[in-house]
């Protein structure tokens, strides 16, 4: 008789072990890094070559191709950080602590991108660096956010023991990022409301929503290929600490059985 | 309106931030795979 394969959910799951993610992931990491490379190159020709001049913004229009996708990357690895989390309470899922906690650095640095260049767009359209907004301000505490949680997650010397805290935090943590995005409707903000994700359309020219799509999609691509990079460091760095403690309990036997 | 100093300045801590992101998961896993090496375990699933 022949063997029909279990493709349930829970069968599924299992494939999603620390050691088959290596092997997988291993085959899967030239592809993502060098997608990424080639449609950032053609978003950045887009973005600094094709593309046109704002009529009102004249250059400067240009800081957008790479403000948006970090903001989009920002509220993205923070919403992967939080399904993790999801699967780290619900299901308790080997991985799903090891991808939350390589996505938070990763996250940090996407999300303080979105803010210096936010500050390097708005001193030359606003007339400031700076100003205590919804949407700003909303951000600086998602920036806040992924400190706490890696700070939080270095409290611990045993990550199997952070990892309900930390998951119980970035959950909590997640109801920022809706406030992030509708920010800019629910309270009167001087940066500007939403442009590409409206019920209306976008409405921006497609002369430059393309370029900035292209752009989008580099920065995502480029961020899967950092988390699986970093996914696969903190498998090995856990591989190292279970190594480490193994070795100092055989040797204290060792010593105990030898005195 | 040019104002592209602002533009240059965007764009170069742009590159900087994800230049030092891929050196960061590099020289991460680089040590993570050296350490693994010297407690006699070899590393799994291949080298990046």
């Amino acid at each position: 008789m022949r063997r029909v394969p279990d493709r349930s959910p829970r069968n599924m799951l299992q494939f999603a072990n620390p050691t088959r993610f290596m092997t997988f992931s291993a085959r899967l990491q030239p592809w993502l890094w060098g997608s990424a490379a080639l449609v950032l190159a053609v978003g950045l020709y887009f973005a600094l070559v094709a593309s046109p001049v704002d009529y009102q913004q004249g250059q400067t229009v240009r800081i957008m191709y790479v403000h948006v996708p970090a903001a989009w990357l920002a509220m993205f690895c923070y919403t992967t950080i939080a399904i993790s989390s999801l699967g780290t309470l619900v299901w308790r899922h080997p991985l799903a602590d090891v991808s939350a906690r390589a996505a938070a650095p990763i996250g940090a640095a996407f999300t303080f991108l979105a803010l210096l260049t936010g500050s390097l767009w708005g001193k030359p359209m606003w007339g400031t660096w700076w100003v205590w907004d919804a949407r700003l301000t909303s951000v600086l505490v998602l920036f806040l956010l992924y400190l706490g949680l890696m700070a939080l997650w270095r409290a611990f010397d045993d990550p199997a023991r952070a990892a309900r805290p930390g998951a119980i935090l970035a959950l909590v943590g997640f109801i920022n990022v809706p406030i992030i995005k509708f920010s800019v409707d629910w309270w009167n903000t001087l940066h500007q409301p939403a442009s590409v994700f409206r019920l209306d359309g976008p409405t921006i020219d497609m002369s430059m929503l393309v370029p900035l799509l292209i752009m989008a999609l580099g920065f995502t691509l480029l961020f899967l290929a950092l988390h699986v990079a970093a996914m696969r460091n903190e498998i090995m760095r856990r591989r190292v600490r279970a190594l480490r403690v193994r070795t100092a309990s055989q040797l204290s036997l060792a010593e105990a059985t030898a005195s | 309106m040019s104002h592209m100093g602002f533009v240059v300045a965007a764009y170069s801590a742009t590159a900087l931030i994800v230049v030092g992101l891929i050196a960061w998961v590099r020289l991460d896993g680089a040590a993570q795979r050296q350490a693994l090496e010297e407690l006699g375990d070899r590393p799994r699933g291949g080298r990046d």
